[in-house]
């Protein structure tokens, strides 16, 4: 049933996509600047994530400083964001704004139905510089980030108090800690993403670039899956399955908390989200006890870890553009953001929104800010959606030891190639 | 028979009961998480039973604060006018294509089975189009129209009407009866069954209608509930599993008392049309 949603949501991607290019949406860059006048008229956001639940009543200042603003904000279904504006862009019923994720927002950019961002708006120094390129194509800015997060090494802090050892700093201690994990009765020493499809792909990412090597060219006009550099990041990620010291069946999904309370796993490379998870399920008292987070550990070029961004992008043909920029100029503002972060949990894009005592005194986060620093993003190319997801899926012949790590990134190449880069 | 084989009677309905409980299981999983807090679901995901079955939390927050009220209803009018629409149209066009001869009948029933055969997410785009052209985005009129006639129903009416003997048709006829007294009055009373699998079809298809009802709607209000349980099962970098899980007893239920009042359609229309 799901795979049948997938196809069906791919054709409807794929139809759109093809659609709105041929309107020939060409992106242009305008030099427009946006006054300080408070905005006016009838604003639409679309925004999918249970964001668009909290956001109504977040904006209340917004809307009694702009007296004769009227913001409109429809939920969307995440995972069929992309599908219902892609749509929307063909027929030409677009809303004014909209927040895209970092992961899937390459093939709505292609479309080149998003304003570029006015001078002056923002300042891209004041972003993370990963979350911010993410939206800048050939020079120009076509969207600006609003929340950020970089994956982090999170590990059982009682275990590795117990076998006296701090967090791994590099590939070689990465090992050794898992090895010791299993001296302190965890069963598998870490959790490896296995089982995701494109998110497994989107950790390898991190690999990769951990190894001074990257899945496309540096211009972004061609795949280089198959590189040496790849492959022996592979090998690396594959020989914690064939040294026993991750399972190639798990944690899954909502295996993941379980199987990291009950010692199954005693570390894994994962987003700052599951801090809360834990706390749900555990209370804060056993997270304040038993959780601790480093940036992930080093390879021959250094620590990278994978970022994830959401932005805020204005359509070209919306109603209401001044207002929608107005809007985005608000929600990044550092301490609009630091408010965000208070009210809802998502993390600041905007770097001195961290200096912040609700941000800064947690503990957890503090690696989450430094890996921000230098965290990666998927390719940022349409076909990456296709590629991502069957490099994801061979990566489990490699878990599974069913290919070497040069058989399946040869593979995948051959896919990729055929798949291009899309535009 | 079966009466002769006491065992084997017996070993059979083991097996049956044995295969329905494995069928059943997920759903009760289902059933008893709509009961369930996040933390619980988070610290035991396969667990089964929930601390405490009278946790109606998860149901209070679908109707209090995620608008599900306004969702169902919706997705009631969707369905109702789906239903109405498509056994009116459908068993006139069945009708028609079996019992009124005309030129071209042929090429028009043709054109229904390649519709049928066309995969609807083809459409999908140019549909959108179509409603925007004709000024029905963001409203439930929108939503219903591309379904009003499914090429499957107007081909279930046809086959039935098929086998309605043309002699009856005939005699009234030679009593002076219209075509519409003959349909109305000779034609609908026979095709009973028939209209009740359209219907149940029609009714399915419409109330779990997914991608189109989402593009359609602009905003929340013209949301169906299919659509309305993906947003509201949303949280913060997760997914509220309680209120998923509690979102979709809400979205069963209707099928489900509607399964128990017409069981024996719902095996007719599976075995007519191999749809589930």
């Amino acid at each position: 049933m799901k795979s049948t949603n997938r196809v069906a949501r791919r054709a409807v991607l794929i139809g759109a996509s093809a659609l709105a290019a041929s309107l020939g949406l060409a992106a242009t860059a305008h030099a427009q600047t946006i006054d300080d006048a408070p905005a006016s008229g009838v604003l639409q956001l679309w925004i999918g994530g249970a964001e668009g639940e909290k956001l109504p009543s977040f904006l209340a200042d917004f809307e009694k400083a702009n007296p004769e603003l009227k913001v409109e904000i429809t939920q969307i279904p995440s995972d069929q964001f992309d599908a219902k504006l892609l749509t929307a862009i063909a027929a030409g019923t677009v809303p004014d704004l909209v927040r895209l994720y970092s992961q899937s927002q390459a093939s709505l950019m292609a479309t080149g139905a998003f304003a570029a961002v006015p001078e002056g708006l923002v300042k891209a120094e004041d972003f993370f510089p990963g979350a911010y390129a993410t939206s800048v194509k050939g020079g120009v800015a076509y969207g600006v980030p609003m929340d950020a997060y970089a994956t982090m090494f999170q590990y059982r802090k009682d275990l590795a108090d117990k076998a006296g050892l701090g967090a791994p700093k590099t590939w070689d201690e990465m090992k050794a800690f898992a090895k010791a994990m299993q001296g302190q009765g965890a069963t598998w020493g870490l959790g490896m993403d296995i089982g995701y499809d494109i998110y497994n792909a989107q950790g390898l990412n991190e690999y990769v670039h951990q190894n001074g090597g990257g899945l496309l060219s540096a211009d972004g006009t061609q795949w280089t899956i198959n590189s040496d550099a790849n492959v022996a990041a592979l090998d690396y990620w594959g020989s914690f399955f064939s040294e026993g010291l991750a399972s190639p069946d798990g944690p899954k999904f909502l295996d993941t908390v379980p199987w990291f309370t009950s010692n199954e796993i005693a570390g894994k490379d994962i987003g700052p989200w599951f801090e809360q998870w834990l706390v749900d399920a555990n209370g804060r008292e056993w997270v304040n006890a038993n959780l601790a987070t480093a940036i992930m550990p080093a390879g021959p070029a250094g620590s990278v870890s994978a970022l994830g961004s959401g932005s805020l992008a204005v359509l070209k043909d919306g109603k209401n553009p001044t207002a929608a920029w107005k809007l985005v100029r608000y929600m990044t503002q550092p301490e609009t953001q630091v408010a965000w972060y208070k009210y809802f949990g998502s993390l600041p894009a905007v770097k001195a929104a961290w200096d912040d005592p609700a941000i800064a005194a947690n503990g957890l986060l503090n690696a989450q800010r430094e890996a921000l620093q230098t965290a990666v993003d998927v390719p940022q190319v349409s076909t990456w959606n296709q590629v991502g997801t069957y490099l994801g899926q061979q990566m489990e012949l490699v878990a599974r030891g069913q290919a070497t790590a040069k058989q399946v990134l040869d593979d995948v190449q051959a896919f990729a190639e055929s798949a291009g880069v899309g535009n | 028979m079966s009466g002769k084989h006491p065992l084997r009677t017996a070993l059979l309905y083991a097996a049956l009961t044995l295969v329905a409980a494995i069928v059943l299981m997920p759903f009760v999983w289902v059933l008893f998480g709509a009961f369930k807090t996040q933390g619980e679901i988070m610290a035991a995901p396969g667990a089964w039973l929930p601390q405490d079955f009278s946790n109606l939390a998860n149901f209070a927050e679908l109707f209090e604060r995620r608008q599900f009220g306004t969702y169902m209803g919706n997705s009631l009018i969707v369905s109702a006018f789906t239903v109405a629409s498509n056994v009116l149209f459908s068993s006139l066009a069945g009708y028609a294509l079996a019992k009124l001869p005309f030129k071209g009948s042929k090429l028009v029933f043709g054109c229904i089975l390649a519709a049928m055969m066309i995969p609807y997410i083809a459409l999908f785009v140019p549909q959108f189009f179509i409603i925007v052209q004709f000024g029905l985005v963001n409203t439930l009129a929108g939503i219903v129209l591309p379904i009003a006639v499914m090429p499957i129903a107007v081909f279930i009416m046809r086959q039935f009407a098929d086998s309605v003997p043309d002699e009856l048709l005939e005699a009234a006829r030679l009593d002076g009866a219209g075509e519409f007294r003959i349909f109305f009055g000779i034609f609908l009373p026979l095709v009973g069954p028939a209209i009740a699998t359209v219907a149940i079809i029609t009714f399915l298809n419409s109330w779990n209608y997914f991608l189109w009802p989402l593009i359609v709607a602009q905003d929340q209000g013209t949301y169906t509930l299919p659509v309305g349980l993906a947003v509201a099962s949303q949280a913060a970098r997760s997914i509220d599993y309680g209120l998923l899980l509690a979102g979709a007893i809400v979205v069963l239920l209707p099928v489900l008392i509607l399964f128990l009042f017409l069981q024996k359609y719902f095996v007719r229309g599976v075995a007519v049309t191999g749809l589930k």
